[in-house]
């Protein structure tokens, strides 16, 4: 794919990214004050540009100069700063192989579980201002707290009832009524509960594979988590299993926040406020998600939306 | 490969192959071929089976009834069982599942789930798996070398024959398991690198840790797998013999371990022949443990009884015959040496013949006391007393038995010149292998149920 962009497009987009980071400098600052009210700061900033996408957002999670090495080596993401407001669906796009996914994953920890994996930089859980990637921040805390929906359906082997409850009970929920109401309570958040409500004894391998999705998303609901990582959910999925998927993804952001990862440009249109295009580890340009696909402004983005390369 | 129509200006032309129809019937012949093939080759597998099954039953299934089950070896084929052998094959068993899939199911986990990929690891899973392939005498070799001599040397009193571990089942049940560790590890291995990478992340997205992963989805998940492979490989162990005869399985055993807690009577049960007391309960005896290892009559344990007379039925054993129970009175006197006692017993006439070091003198008096004594160089006899169903191993004494394997029971009077016995081995045989299949049914059914209820 790097052949099809001329060199000199690359070499622009660079200089967009490094301009970029300029532009956003000043409030990572303020931001970063020692009593600055982290989650305050996002409404509370002067706005220096002409353009800030985030006024008036709250903010939930901010990522700064965050990179992140395969095996140690291998540089997957690179220098990537970006904020994710709360209650709204951000969208990464990007080719194959630009590192959106790695960085999705890099919310929950998820690759703590292989060796040699190395993260630099922060991603600040806010109010509170934890770092996510920290080592001393407990990955099972962060994944409790930051739930995950994966590209292919994956159900436990278990009863419907089961999958959704597991969370529940590693989080200590013991009482037989609380579990009972907050699985049919997440079942119907992810708009299957009338479909399971008779078979919850069921397993969860018998749905259709859209069900088994929001059986995934029920089970990544139940524990009430702050974010909910979405690795591109409806790869896997018929384009009615998807479209249901999307209308879900539209109606939690009142509850949660969301970062979706995505091939698909036009759902990426359709459900999310704003938009990461991220290229070979870089991020290249973030905005509202009207604005990226009408009026771009990185040339490299421009090209990627109009199905130039990717 | 072909040419394009139109591409470089090339001409479209037929492609330079034989006819369609050929090429079909060449790979339907090849299919239907394989096919034939695979079924001429199944059905002779089977043919011989089936052919060895019935030669089998032939010579053994007349002989196969409650009797034969429930019967010690005898001289007299008829009258001979297999009742040590299979109880024996059912104890040994028990000693091998018990250690061999604990530790086999921890080892694969560590390895799979836990170990890290360096070179240490790559070693040790390398060696895991050529253990497999290790001829089973070798362990038998090693087991003799440790867990008998080893083990007498690091932790048995000398002249003591209760510690180490000796000939008896426990060893028997550890050669085993150290034969059928590398399956273990191996299939459950296997069994966890069946399950999806996907359903460990989605465990882990939850906010699981590595055991609770491990605990509440890995296990659960590979049962199916992993318990095929303790059941198959339990099945291998229970038709080996090579180890067990260098750890010393014995080709008579004319008794069965002591039950875990003696709270049956080995009175009145006929198929024990066990000596038991006929009219003194010995429940009142108490006994002590020698102070050292000195054969001397003071250090002996000592009988607290009431004086009179002890009439008691005892049997004399050693590895090679045993004597019919015979009723023996003794006068007893408080305090009395249990060494004098014996050696008053050994005065009795016909007794004391051949009565040698080697000899094991079992005095069932009561359920719950039982003797070991043993006659040393110097013609003493050291006595050691140990509670019945006691011992060093508490309840679990009878792991600490003399015993007996089927195959072995068959290796024995395969090699009598009485035709008689062939037929008992056959029959053994069936009921061993009998056994087998039937350990092999049980993991299909297992696998079976197991893949019904789990889907990826």
């Amino acid at each position: 794919m790097v052949s099809v962009m001329p060199r000199g497009q690359a070499e622009g987009s660079r200089a967009g990214l490094r301009a970029s980071g300029a532009m956003v400098e000043p409030r990572l600052r303020s931001a970063s004050t020692p009593d600055g009210g982290a989650g305050a700061a996002g409404d509370a900033m002067p706005q220096h540009a002409a353009h800030d996408p985030y006024a008036g957002r709250t903010l939930k999670a901010e990522v700064k100069d965050f990179s992140f090495y395969y095996g140690g080596t291998v540089k997957a993401v690179k220098h990537v700063s970006l904020r994710i407001p709360q209650n709204s669906v951000t969208a990464l796009i990007g080719p194959s192989g630009c590192g959106k996914t790695t960085l999705l994953r890099c919310f929950n920890r998820m690759h703590d579980l292989y060796p040699g994996n190395k993260y630099e930089g922060s991603i600040t859980l806010l109010p509170q201002g934890l770092n996510v990637v920290d080592r001393k921040t407990s990955a099972l805390e962060m994944r409790m707290r930051i739930s995950m929906v994966f590209q292919k359906p994956n159900p436990f082997p278990k009863s419907i009832f089961e999958n959704v409850a597991y969370g529940l009970r590693l989080r200590g929920v013991r009482s037989r009524a609380e579990i009972e109401a907050r699985v049919e309570n997440a079942l119907r958040s992810a708009a299957l509960w009338e479909e399971v409500k008779d078979r919850l004894n069921k397993p969860g391998y018998a749905l259709s594979g859209g069900q088994q999705q929001r059986l995934c998303i029920a089970r990544a609901l139940a524990t009430d988590p702050e974010i909910v990582l979405f690795d591109e959910p409806t790869s896997a999925l018929d384009p009615i299993a998807t479209g249901k998927i999307e209308e879900l993804v539209s109606e939690l952001k009142d509850r949660v926040t969301i970062l979706i990862v995505t091939h698909n440009m036009q759902q990426a249109a359709r459900v999310s406020d704003f938009t990461a295009f991220m290229y070979m580890g870089e991020l290249i340009e973030v905005d509202r998600t009207e604005r990226i696909f009408q009026n771009p402004s990185n040339t490299l983005t421009e090209q990627y939306i109009s199905g130039r390369f990717g | 490969m072909s040419a394009i129509p139109g591409e470089k200006g090339r001409a479209w032309t037929a492609l330079p192959a034989p006819p369609l129809e050929r090429v079909l019937r060449r790979s339907q012949f090849s299919d239907k071929f394989f096919t034939m093939l695979g079924w001429v080759l199944m059905s002779l597998a089977l043919l011989v089976l089936g052919l060895l099954v019935l030669n089998l039953a032939k010579d053994g299934l007349a002989r196969i009834n409650w009797q034969f089950l429930t019967s010690f070896p005898s001289r007299k084929p008829a009258e001979a069982g297999i009742k040590s052998a299979w109880v024996g094959s059912l104890l040994v068993m028990l000693v091998t599942a018990a250690t061999a899939i604990p530790v086999g199911i921890a080892a694969g986990i560590y390895l799979e789930e836990y170990a890290r990929k360096n070179w240490f690891t790559t070693i040790i899973e390398v060696n895991i798996s050529n253990l497999a392939s290790v001829p089973s005498i070798i362990y038998g070799l090693m087991a003799l070398g440790l867990f008998i001599y080893k083990f007498e040397d690091w932790f048995g009193a000398k002249d003591d024959d209760v510690t180490g571990l000796g000939h008896s089942i426990i060893t028997a049940g550890l050669t085993l398991a150290l034969l059928v560790l590398p399956i273990v590890i191996v299939a459950t291995r296997e069994a966890l690198r069946a399950i999806p990478q996907a359903i460990r992340e989605a465990a882990y997205a939850l906010g699981a840790s590595r055991w609770q992963v491990i605990r509440h989805h890995l296990l659960p998940y590979s049962m199916g797998g992993i318990s095929t492979g303790v059941i198959i490989s339990l099945s291998r162990a229970i038709g080996e013999t090579a180890p067990l005869v260098t750890v010393g399985a014995l080709a008579y055993v004319a008794l069965v371990p002591p039950y875990p807690f003696q709270a049956k009577s080995w009175n009145g049960d006929e198929d024990v022949v066990l000596v038991g007391s006929v009219t003194t309960p010995l429940s009142q005896i108490k006994t002590q443990k020698a102070v050292d290892d000195s054969p001397s009559p003071e250090a002996a344990p000592a009988l607290a009884v009431a004086p009179g007379t002890l009439s008691l039925l005892i049997r004399r054993e050693t590895e090679e015959c045993k004597s019919r129970p015979v009723q023996v009175d003794v006068p007893v006197q408080p305090d009395q040496p249990l060494s004098t006692l014996i050696a008053s017993i050994d005065k009795v006439e016909g007794l004391s013949a051949n009565f040698d070091e080697y000899s094991t003198l079992h005095i069932v008096a009561d359920p719950g006391i039982r003797w070991r004594v043993k006659k040393d160089t110097s013609g003493l006899i050291a006595a050691t007393g140990l509670p019945a169903g006691g011992g060093v191993f508490g309840p679990l004494e009878w792991i600490h038995s003399p015993y007996t394997v089927l195959p072995i029971q068959m290796f024995n009077w395969v090699s009598r010149p009485d035709p008689a016995f062939l037929n008992n081995a056959a029959a053994a045989g069936l009921v061993l292998m009998f056994a087998t299949l039937g350990m092999n049914a049980g993991a299909i059914v297992v696998r079976a149920r197991m893949r019904r209820r789990i889907k990826w």
